[in-house]
């Protein structure tokens, strides 16, 4: 089938191409694209990304995994996207399987596909990449020619929405665990292959979780009784894995450029992972941790690599917030004397309101087109005070008047509606912070006004996430939040003042599926087989495909969205081990409700509980 | 220090848009590190300007670009650099120096040659040669050409200047000279869907199109790209 089946892709490839859009998504063949004989290695991997090229090939947790799985001379990864529904329907028509961009083969001819679950919103395209590729949805029904099905990334913390479908999850950073994970497999091949038996001994692994390995049983209300393993030797909880030496770890000295325009079109450096801020709504900030910083050596040498491996002309400083960077002066400087004769620029993304001060970092951003962006999060002190987000206003008017001043005309502010304990207050501080912003570029520009200012206020809604101080709230409802939305349109009437919002019902889906548990898997079939796909795209959502399966299974999506969970309640995600503990997320979710903050945890330990991963490592 | 590069653009990297392209290109003059000239500005970009666009799709044995660099490395060494730092499908095939009073290639380009092969599958065949004939001995060919502001026929007669039709194992292949430029310019695109609308056909099968390279007119003639780089330099050697 091998040769046959990539051939008559191939060619039917050709055929169709012309007919869809953007062509350049299912080609390969890309600068950096590695290239190996499937035959010539043990482990042939597919690294699936549940979304569309221009998106996917924009993780940098992708480049890395696929240079590091490709440096070994035993494994061949390659990727494979979600074909766009222009694509999906030729390829059905043809009755092409899903293929990968590199060989252009089948995906049930690979030994893993491995999901990198990024979004909850893109559930409904693992399953449908699945069924493109033939595999069987649930686990249960593969057998032992089929393809494992492993997956990993931030939603995978919360694994239990998909776990009827996932073979293997992978909790926390995959850089060790998956070589652990393949190797177990190589072994395992040579000595007689039996699925079943591999799945059992990977579950052994730290931070491998095999959910159909655990049972779970429920109380009358609805609620979680418990998850128990089936097996002795299986873990009762599954601790995440962390790389300990961020420093020491690999970073790709290539990364594969595309032809096409993608959303993040640049280098991404990663600066270190995780975040003290502590901020109570953002579970990067929780999961992520530890902090661990790489060096700055260590950070030029790989610039220095990789801009003359791809020939980019942007190089940016990605981290969960980049100004938190302890040497970023001299990362910064040394940058600037490396790259200036070769035309690369610098980008900052994530820059803290309190940052602007900083003249290192006003000699970086550039005065472009697009305009500054700054996240306030909420309208008043008391509620970033509630959110723990510790900013001030004076730090917001601080940085606008430089912005003003340095030449921009164009400012984004962000915020989040929806919060707990939120109020009108607070939306009437959004439109204030609003108003006052116009009156600083009025005090800068003294009358006169050469170019028209913009201020855009963007508003997402709150979504509760496992592993936040907020996992226990209510989350606002559809008709809340429209309410809000409403109000904020009117008041932001304002000459110079757009505003954008996001679809509520979008999040609401978001919310459900964020704290859900396993039985939503039948929702999620159920959604699929009416069509839902691509549900984080505004344009295809399509929210009768989610209603009908909601009602169809008898699923009440208001258990998980807008009940508040009493705080000794089992959550579904109790028995994952992220290291930050239940009690300390109960503490700060106690002192959130009554406003009380708490300082970045650099400055004084607040016993999160990740001590116990190991001495050093906040 | 201005020179002409030829190059090749191959099945890997037919479906890129001629922007991808540029982009391509700008990215694989920073990986060579040739010493190539920049704009100035917030964004700088290297000096590098096209022939003529390639339509997505179709491959090319003969394209050009234009460059500028600084003093140094003549157009065999840049053309050995640029192949050892360009994507699959992308090739340099050689380049000339360019005077800075020759004008730009984009300018002059007029026509380009091009194979056109219909690959034929199933019932969907073209039955005999004189009908691909007949078609291209129109005294009009009336060609639908869909633009921003909706349809529009126009006659492209004119824009073929040359064609000849044979058979081959895959099909029809068509040698054929097209207006190419500023000026006047057909898309073989819209050649083939003209004529798929004539031979009723287009189910099953498929064009495969492929520029096997670009003319200019230059002096009054019709010339291949480098040959008229050669003319140039001649006449001025010689005060002309």
């Amino acid at each position: 089938m091998t040769g046959r089946g990539r051939k008559l892709t191939e060619q039917y490839l050709d055929k169709i191409l012309m007919t869809v859009e953007k062509p350049g998504r299912y080609t390969g063949n890309e600068y950096n694209m590695v290239v190996k004989d499937p035959g010539s290695v043990k482990i042939n991997f597919a690294f699936a990304f549940p979304d569309v090229y221009e998106v996917a090939m924009s993780h940098l947790g992708m480049k890395i995994m696929y240079h590091l799985l490709n440096d070994h001379r035993d494994i061949y990864c390659e990727r494979v996207f979600a074909p766009w529904v222009d694509m999906e329907k030729k390829m059905r028509e043809g009755r092409i399987p899903l293929f990968s961009l590199e060989t252009k083969r089948p995906i049930e001819e690979f030994d893993f596909v491995g999901f990198t679950l990024q979004y909850e919103m893109s559930y409904t395209n693992v399953i449908n990449m699945l069924d493109l590729g033939n595999i069987p949805l649930m686990s249960t029904e593969r057998g032992d020619d089929h393809p494992i099905i492993i997956a990993g990334g931030p939603c995978a913390y919360n694994p239990e929405p998909l776990a009827d479908f996932i073979d293997i999850f992978v909790l926390g950073e995959g850089e060790e665990v998956t070589f652990e994970i393949l190797e177990l497999y190589m072994d395992c091949k040579q000595s007689g292959w039996d699925r079943e038996g591999f799945l059992k001994r990977a579950a052994t692994i730290q931070g491998v979780y095999v959910p159909k390995f655990y049972h779970v049983q429920y109380n009358d209300d609805g609620t979680v009784g418990s998850v128990t393993p089936l097996y002795d030797g299986i873990p009762k909880v599954i601790k995440k894995r962390v790389i300990k030496n961020l420093d020491d770890s690999y970073f790709p000295d290539k990364m594969i450029v595309p032809y096409i325009n993608i959303v993040h079109d640049r280098i991404t450096l990663e600066l270190f992972r995780g975040c003290t801020r502590g901020c109570r709504f953002c579970q990067a900030g929780m999961i992520y941790r530890p902090v661990r910083e790489k060096s700055v050596k260590r950070l030029v040498q790989s610039a220095r690599n990789l801009i003359s491996s791809t020939g980019y002309e942007e190089l940016s400083l990605s981290s969960l917030s980049t100004t938190d960077y302890k040497q970023l002066d001299k990362l910064i400087e040394q940058l600037m004397e490396e790259n200036l004769d070769k035309k690369v620029g610098l980008s900052l993304p994530s820059l803290r309101l309190d940052s602007l001060e900083k003249e290192y970092i006003q000699k970086v951003i550039k005065v472009r087109k697009t305009g500054l962006t700054f996240a306030p999060e909420a309208g008043t002190q008391r509620l970033r005070d509630v959110i723990n987000k510790n900013v001030t206003d004076q730090d917001l008017d601080k940085a606008v008047r430089f912005a003003f001043e340095a030449g921009w005309h164009n400012i984004k502010l962000y915020f989040m509606i929806g919060l707990p304990t939120e109020t009108e207050e607070d939306l009437y501080g959004i439109v204030e912070m609003a108003k006052r912003v116009l009156d600083i570029y009025k005090s800068v520009k003294n009358g006169i006004q050469r170019k028209p200012v913009r201020v855009t206020i963007s508003t997402s809604s709150f979504v509760p996430k496992p592993f936040t101080p907020f996992q226990w709230v209510s989350q606002c409802t559809v008709d809340e939040l429209k309410e809000k939305q409403r109000m904020l349109k009117q008041l932001l009437r304002i000459k110079g003042v757009v505003y954008n919002w996001h679809d509520p019902e979008l999040s609401f889906l978001e919310g459900v599926f964020a704290r859900g548990d396993r039985r939503l898997g039948r929702v999620l079939l159920e959604a699929w087989r009416r069509g839902c796909k691509f549900d984080g795209w505004s344009d295809q959502l399509n929210m009768a495909g989610w209603r009908a399966a909601f009602d169809s299974t008898g699923i009440r999506p208001k258990f998980y969205s807008s009940r508040k969970r009493p705080e000794g309640e089992v959550l579904p995600w109790d028995h994952i081990d992220v290291g930050i503990t239940k009690d300390f997320l109960l503490r700060e979710y106690r002192r959130a409700l009554k406003g009380i903050t708490t300082e970045d945890c650099r400055v004084h330990c607040k016993n999160c509980g990740l001590s116990y991963f190991g001495e050093g490592l906040c | 220090m201005r020179m002409a590069l030829k190059f090749a653009k191959g099945s890997d990297v037919k479906y890129i848009s001629h922007l991808d392209l540029q982009r391509a290109f700008q990215r694989a003059f920073r990986r060579s590190g040739l010493p190539i000239k920049y704009s100035q500005g917030f964004n700088p970009h290297a000096k590098i300007s096209f022939a003529s666009a390639l339509a997505v799709g179709v491959t090319s044995s003969g394209e050009y670009l234009d460059v500028e660099l600084e003093d140094g490395p003549c157009p065999v060494d840049i053309c050995n650099r640029l192949n050892q730092v360009l994507p699959k499908g992308l090739e340099m095939l050689g380049g000339k120096y360019l005077d800075k009073g020759f004008p730009s290639l984009m300018s002059i380009i007029d026509r380009a040659e091009y194979d056109l092969t219909y690959v034929e599958e199933g019932e969907d065949r073209i039955g005999d040669l004189q009908a691909v004939e007949r078609f291209f001995n129109q005294s009009e060919i009336i060609a639908v050409k869909k633009g921003k502001k909706g349809q529009r026929e126009i006659n492209i007669a004119p824009f073929i200047h040359k064609h000849y039709v044979r058979r081959n194992e895959e099909g029809i292949v068509i040698k054929a000279v097209l207006s190419t430029g500023l000026k006047k310019n057909l898309n073989p695109l819209l050649m083939v869907q003209t004529l798929n609308n004539f031979l009723n056909i287009g189910g099953e099968g498929f064009w495969r199109i492929h520029r096997v390279g670009l003319m200019v007119a230059f002096e009054g003639q019709i010339l291949d790209v480098f040959d008229a780089i050669d003319l140039y330099n001649d006449l001025r050697c010689r005060g002309i």
